[in-house]
């Protein structure tokens, strides 16, 4: 199978900028700059069909086009690297090893929105990745793709690499915005959009590292070309970052609408030996789970929504028949109570309630009706919260509850694990 | 109420409502009468959404969207109280409840609790659960009834917290808190103090300033605005606490300073209990300063008010009756010729005050020499400080400015609505350019600090002055030129400028230097100038004619005797004969006349100060008006009566000029007053300055003044004064939490200027002017400039003595 | 004053990068730590002065991001990832053996005040779980002998610079 972003990355002197020009790097900024106005370059991206790679997989021309033409104010563009959902870990694999291509992504995508300063909001524990970016920024910088007057073609931008804090909710792209801004990282109430009012209240685009690597690419090639890759409505290549209990854990790239069994399979050679597969959570910690015989189901946006789970992030955890289900809900809500930010009620107060009751059920100290009320308290986060963290707390728990639920059972009734959890350390 | 973008129709719960393009369906519905929850929400916020309450359905809409947040769209169809939405706000409530104790809100026995919850019994009665000091005044109270929760899911976590009392004027229960966000945003949003906000996050997320410092130390004004909004019992006001809700509310003028702030006072069994801001759009609107919002209700219920008429009699002062009193007051002034009687009256009093004061003064005794504190609080420079009224703005032209220059202020704890509007201002785009001596209130929100050294502000403002004119000329300042360039382009630049004066530079040694240089850049920048005064009702003062120069209505008199003067001027044996004191702090004219009438609501600290002494009514107690900065005539509503024998002051007045045969001083109500005072003469601030000669000092002993602190020799110190009087004493005699928050009796000082005396921190300086000698321990402190010392001191007492010139020694023992 | 003059230079480079200067207030925090090893109120206070915005603003942002120590930490700063992926490879058994391995408990300082053990949440490792960090640097793929390995250097770096 065809390799696009990952085809340079093994590359040792791939995040210079000698190396990735040679490797045909900087082709299509110069392309952009001299062949198109920013709406053909909307216009080519938006026939891609590229959708975002963040979680959301919303069309990425599109969000492009909704920026207004005509306004006064500045615009910006930010590149969400706030890579923090547990199970994804690839947005970092670009930045270390060949963050050219993301800067090139991104000078292409500011370019069409017309934006004269970009952000890259890389999350501030990959200081290393980030380390990486400054200096792809610098080597940019000094050969002209940024600054005033790229390549002589009268169009200015700068990009800084900006570092967060240790938190999942800059993640969201209202809550970066905020951040961004010097706040509390909290969402934001939408509408306005960020397209229309994002930050410091001017139109802003917030797109995925995955998404806008693969911006020069498309330019390069030609919507036609991305379009061989992947399904219909998910054309293109993915990252799929695979975790848990298989053989080979690791970042791969493939078409989208490959079968999850080839991924964690054929790629991560299965689980391990003496074990079988009990449950895989297909797109990062916050989607619902899918059992053992989906793992048919072919890796795009629209398949992974009829299976009753998410396309995601493309972060894959499987877990093998090792894990009490009791102690995974618990690691799941341990996280997202964490990184509530504590704005709206129904998060705040619920993920505290879902914690505290899994937690209860974990140490042996559960209630009957404790169940029931973990469901209650799931009712009453689902679609009340303003970003979708609530969601996300609630859609993992709800899905093992209903998967696993005799577990739970088990649990309370016995006070012990139906399944001990041991993964030892090697 | 016509929105530019016209109106769209929607259906709110079968009911068509048309309203502004751009209003959120809680608007929609509030303006068709529809009541939808709401604990986040405050119409002086900005959409917050974070409760989630306020849920409800929309047509066509995922999910369900807070009408709080959402904008309504042309033909669109609301639904509020489907049982569906019922289910999920009872939810949501649930789990607001299940960190706030709420015994209140759901318990069966809670309408009989009241009755049975006060008991001093240590027996097992029925004393009641209810823990909360805001009982009765609580959103959550109002939500559970409108919502009708009776129950609860969730068993209540108890957070645990301390209650945080350390503060002055309010208590902090976070307990109660619902992390609702309003105290933290209208902080930041609408005062932009910024003391408060957010800490740590998710369910660990609590509210306060930052880490363990005090609200005083965070930099709180004390507005009370984040009081005003809480919607549960987490902040409560000491001074009202568990009083419950108020018999009713009177809305009058605030006069503990010259912006004449709407205020609602609170009344509950004929005491006044609180004061909260009236809406008043075109004055405060809806905002207060710690004064207005929590000083007035310990101001006026002092136990050391006045309450009965005294005589000195064998150095202690007597009661006796008020007839007793005006017998014997009336005697005594019949000795006194016009050249032996001078009335003095506080800036703070009303015009029917000020009107009666000088009818006495002119007609029962034919004297002129009537005067105010206010000269000698503004001393020999009063003349420029009034000048500055001749070319005055208003808060209109302040709300449409494109810059803002304030000079010498901070609106920290005085006027501080002034702060919010700057603030506001700064927010609508307007560039903001402060002079300020010391880091101040408005430094991180100003775009240019001009930071003037000791002595340096006339040169600062006339290099400024230059730039203005010409931006190649190279001035030379030792420090900040790119600043004062700056300064001058915002300057050069601006379409509409207004100019604030503070009181810092009130009063300097350089006051008519700065004031005149003041004056001169309004006129080259074309700027209105709003002055700012510390004194409630100093232009009343003026129109009233409360000065020898001025008649009613504030044309010129014909008189040209000077109070002052004559006072100070005189040998000590050839003393006035008598002194009518309104309002005023009696201690530093004692010896300066045979003997004085002390009129006031407040005692004064030597018993021995006043012969005879009137207890007056409070601002509180009167019906009257008064005149603000702009110009703009405030009206005062009684709201509570004077106690004792105590009298609105224009009726003491009147009285006493009835017992002593005058005529023409049977008003009976305030309204008589009123129809007697001449119309106001156009301009009359204009004639007034024109004549440039009202005040104490002429520019002669100006120069004295500065020719004798040459010859004392240098250094000379500024001493920056208490503004905050109140009928001649600072408030901070009778609000203890005043005394917290602006420390009195304490000296700060620069490190450099401490060295030179020796003076190490916490040790005592000994601080004299002309002999009058006060000692105060030393704070040293790095943001007080060299060349002035701060310390909060009655104005009236220090400038008696023409207190600029200071000397500083090491105090031992 | 704690911050060094390098570390307000850096601030100050910040600060003019943004278009507002309170963009810089998390790059300036982050500073701040690199330099000192952990955040408290009078590193804030600094912050402020030099960046001239209000005292809360630094400290409520400092408050809401959890990658800041706010109290005085060893001089290598073990973050252990205990979400599940890194659960599903040995995190806690990982962490288990730190504890045992140092002799304190999570949360704690040894007493040489050389490592500090804590457990973060998803670190982005997933894919070479176990995953910690130290200080600035990620260490993945852990084993027993890799941390007996990372611990060991550590000491014989520490124990050459006090020399």
């Amino acid at each position: 199978m065809e390799k696009v972003l990952f085809t340079h990355v093994d590359q040792p002197e791939q995040h210079r900028i000698e190396t990735y020009v040679k490797n045909g790097g900087y082709q299509a900024l110069p392309k952009v700059l001299r062949d198109y106005k920013p709406d053909e370059v909307i216009d080519i991206v938006r026939k891609s069909g590229l959708r975002g790679r963040g979680g959301a997989g919303f069309s990425a021309g599109m969000k492009w086009s909704f920026v207004p033409r005509d306004t006064p104010k500045p615009k910006y563009l930010c590149c969400n690297a706030d890579e923090s959902e547990p199970g994804t870990c690839k947005d970092r694999v670009l930045m270390e090893r060949d963050p050219h291509l993301v800067v090139e992504g991104i000078i292409i995508a500011a370019y069409a929105i017309q934006a004269h300063q970009a952000f890259i909001y890389v999350r501030g524990e990959f200081v290393y990745p980030a380390f990486r970016m400054e200096q792809a920024v610098a080597e940019a910088y000094a050969k002209g793709y940024l600054g005033r007057n790229i390549l002589d073609s009268g169009y200015d931008l700068d990009l800084v690499v900006h570092t967060g804090g240790g938190a999942y909710i800059c993640g969201e792209e209202t809550a970066l915005l905020s951040s961004l801004e010097g706040d509390r990282s909290l969402s934001r109430i939408r509408p306005p959009f960020p397209a229309v009012e994002g930050l410091y209240g001017c139109p802003t685009v917030v797109n995925n590292v995955e998404t806008l690597a693969n911006v020069p690419y498309i330019i390069n090639r030609g919507p036609d070309w991305f379009r061989s890759h992947g399904t219909e409505k998910s054309p293109g290549t993915k990252i799929f970052s695979l975790s848990g209990n298989v053989k080979r854990p690791g970042n791969y790239e493939v078409d989208l609408g490959v079968p999850l069994s080839y991924v964690i399979n054929d790629l991560g050679g299965g689980v391990p030996e003496g074990h079988t597969l009990k449950a895989i959570i297909p797109g990062g910690a916050s989607t619902p789970l899918l059992l053992p015989h989906q793992i048919d189901t072919p890796l795009d946006f629209e398949s992974m929504a009829q299976a009753g789970s998410m396309l995601g992030s493309g972060a894959i955890i499987v877990i093998d028949d090792g894990a009490c289900m009791v102690w995974t809900a618990m690691k799941l809500i341990d996280f997202f109570q964490h990184e509530s930010c504590g704005k709206c009620t129904p998060c705040r107060e619920g993920t505290a309630w879902l914690k505290q009751l899994i937690n209860r059920i974990e140490g042996g100290e559960g209630r009957p009706g404790d169940i029931d009320l973990i469901l209650d308290v799931c009712g009453n986060i689902m679609g009340r919260t303003i970003c979708p963290l609530g969601d996300a707390a609630v859609m993992p728990t709800e899905s093992i509850i209903k998967l696993f639920r005799n577990e739970f059972e088990y649990h309370i009734d016995n006070k012990t694990c139906l399944v001990k959890t041991s993964y030892p350390l090697a | 109420m016509n929105s530019p973008h016209g109106s769209v129709h929607v259906t709110i719960d079968n009911r068509a409502v048309e309203i502004p393009l751009g209003s959120t369906i809680l608007k929609a519905a509030e303006a068709s009468g529809i009541y939808i929850p709401t604990l986040c929400a405050h119409k002086d916020l900005t959409p917050f959404g974070g409760c989630r309450i306020c849920i409800v359905e929309v047509e066509g809409m995922r999910g369900f969207p807070t009408a709080c947040t959402t904008p309504v769209e042309e033909g669109m169809i609301v639904r509020t109280q489907t049982a569906q939405i019922q289910s999920i706000r009872n939810e949501i409530f649930n789990l607001i409840l299940s960190e706030h104790p709420a015994s209140c809100l759901i318990c069966d026995e809670k309408d009989q609790c009241k009755e049975y919850s006060v008991t001093v019994r240590k027996v097992g009665v029925t004393t009641g659960c209810r823990f909360c000091p805001n009982d009765g005044q609580c959103e959550l109270q109002d939500v559970a009834d409108k919502i009708g929760v009776t129950e609860l899911n969730y068993p209540i976590y108890y957070r645990n917290l301390p209650v945080e009392k350390d503060d002055p004027f309010y208590d902090r229960d976070y307990n109660l808190c619902i992390l609702c966000g309003r105290c933290v945003r209208i902080c930041q949003e609408v005062r932009t103090a910024n003391a408060i906000a957010f800490k740590q996050r998710g369910r660990h997320t609590v509210i306060g300033p930052a880490f363990k410092r005090t609200h005083l130390d965070a930099g709180c004004e004390f507005c009370g605005a984040c009081v005003s909004v809480c919607p549960t019992g987490a902040l409560s006001e000491k001074s009202r606490k568990w009083r419950g809700k108020e018999d009713r509310a009177v809305t009058t003028t605030c006069p503990l300073c010259g912006i004449g702030c709407q205020i609602n006072v609170l009344v509950k069994q004929e005491e006044v209990m609180g004061v909260l801001p009236a809406e008043a759009p075109e004055l405060n609107n809806g905002q207060l300063c710690v004064k207005g919002r929590f000083c007035i209700p310990e101001a006026v219920n002092t136990y050391k008010r006045m309450k009965r008429y005294q005589k000195l009699e064998d150095g202690v002062l007597v009661e006796i009756t008020p007839d007793e009193a005006m017998a014997l007051a009336a005697e005594k002034l019949a000795t006194c010729t016009p050249d032996s009687f001078g009335l003095i009256i506080s800036p703070d009093s009303t015009n029917e005050d000020f009107y009666v004061a000088q009818k006495f003064a002119r007609e029962a005794i034919g004297s002129n020499q009537i005067d105010t504190t206010a000269s000698s609080y503004y001393d020999g420079w009063f003349s420029e400080y009034l000048k500055l009224f001749s070319i005055g703005g208003t808060l209109e032209d302040l709300r449409r400015a494109s810059v803002i220059v304030a000079v010498g202020l901070d609106t920290r704890y005085g006027r501080s609505v002034m702060g919010v509007e700057l603030r506001q201002a700064m927010r609508r785009g307007a560039l903001i350019v402060t002079i300020h001596p010391r880091r101040h209130n408005l430094s991180v929100i100003a775009d240019v600090w001009l930071k003037p050294p000791w002595r340096g502000t006339p040169r600062l403002l006339n290099d400024l002055m230059t730039l203005i004119n010409d931006p190649r000329h190279n001035v030379i300042v030792s420090d900040g030129a790119d600043k004062l360039d700056k300064a001058a382009a915002i300057l050069r630049g601006a379409d509409s400028t207004v100019t604030l004066i503070g009181s810092e530079f009130t009063p300097d040694i350089d006051c008519d230097k700065i004031y005149a240089a003041v004056d001169e850049l309004a006129k080259a920048t074309h700027a209105r100038i709003l002055p700012l005064p510390a004194a409630g009702n100093l232009v009343g003062s003026i129109f009233m004619g409360a000065y020898r120069q001025l008649s009613p209505g504030g044309g010129p008199s014909d008189h040209m005797l000077d109070v002052h003067n004559m006072l100070h001027s005189t040998p000590s044996d050839d003393k006035t004969g008598g002194l009518y004191l309104i309002g005023v702090d009696p201690a530093p004219y004692r010896g300066t006349a045979e003997f004085i009438i002390s009129q006031n609501s407040y005692p004064a600290e030597n018993a021995q100060a006043a012969d005879l002494v009137f207890p007056a009514a409070m601002f509180t107690e009167v019906d009257g008006t008064m005149y603000n900065q702009e110009k703009r005539l405030l009206n005062l509503h009684k709201c509570v009566d004077p106690p004792g024998d105590a009298l609105p002051n224009w009726q003491i007045v009147s009285r006493l000029a009835a017992r002593m045969g005058k005529a023409g001083f049977e008003y009976a109500t305030v309204e008589d007053v009123q129809a007697e005072i001449p119309p106001i003469v156009k301009g009359a601030g204009d004639s007034l300055i024109k004549r440039n000669k009202i005040g104490v000092m002429t520019k002669k002993t100006l120069e004295e003044i500065r020719a004798k602190r040459a010859r004392d020799g240098m250094p000379t110190f500024r001493i920056s004064l208490d503004e905050h009087i109140f009928r001649g004493y600072p408030l901070s005699r009778w609000v203890g939490g005043m005394r917290i928050i602006q420390p009195v009796d304490t000296l700060y000082i620069n490190p450099a200027d401490a060295a030179q005396f020796g003076l190490a921190d916490g040790e005592k300086a000994a601080v004299s002017v002309n002999g009058f000698e006060r000692v105060w321990p030393v704070i040293i402190d790095d943001e007080q400039p060299s060349g002035e010392v701060r310390v909060a001191v009655n104005a009236a007492e220090w400038n008696m003595r023409y207190g600029l010139s200071i000397t500083i020694r090491k105090h031992n023992g | 004053m704690i911050l060094t003059d390098e570390t307000i230079r850096q601030i100050k480079i910040r600060m003019a990068r943004y278009p507002s200067r309170r963009s810089a207030i998390l790059p300036a925090l982050t500073a701040a730590y690199k330099q000192v090893g952990h955040l408290n109120p009078a590193i804030y206070r600094e912050i402020a002065r030099v960046m001239d915005i209000p005292y809360i603003e630094i400290a409520e942002a400092a408050s809401f991001y959890t990658m800041f120590p706010k109290h005085e930490v060893g001089r290598y700063l073990i973050q252990v990832c205990h979400n599940i992926s890194c659960s599903l490879r040995g995190a806690d058994n990982l962490i288990a053996y730190i504890e045992q391995k140092l002799g304190i408990a999570l949360g704690e300082t040894t007493p040489d005040k050389l490592f500090t053990l804590i457990a973060v949440e998803c670190l982005g490792g997933c894919a070479t779980a176990p995953t910690m960090q130290i200080n600035d640097t990620y260490y993945e793929n852990l084993t027993r002998a890799r941390v007996d390995e990372i611990i060991a250097d550590l000491r014989a770096k520490e124990e050459q610079d006090n020399r």
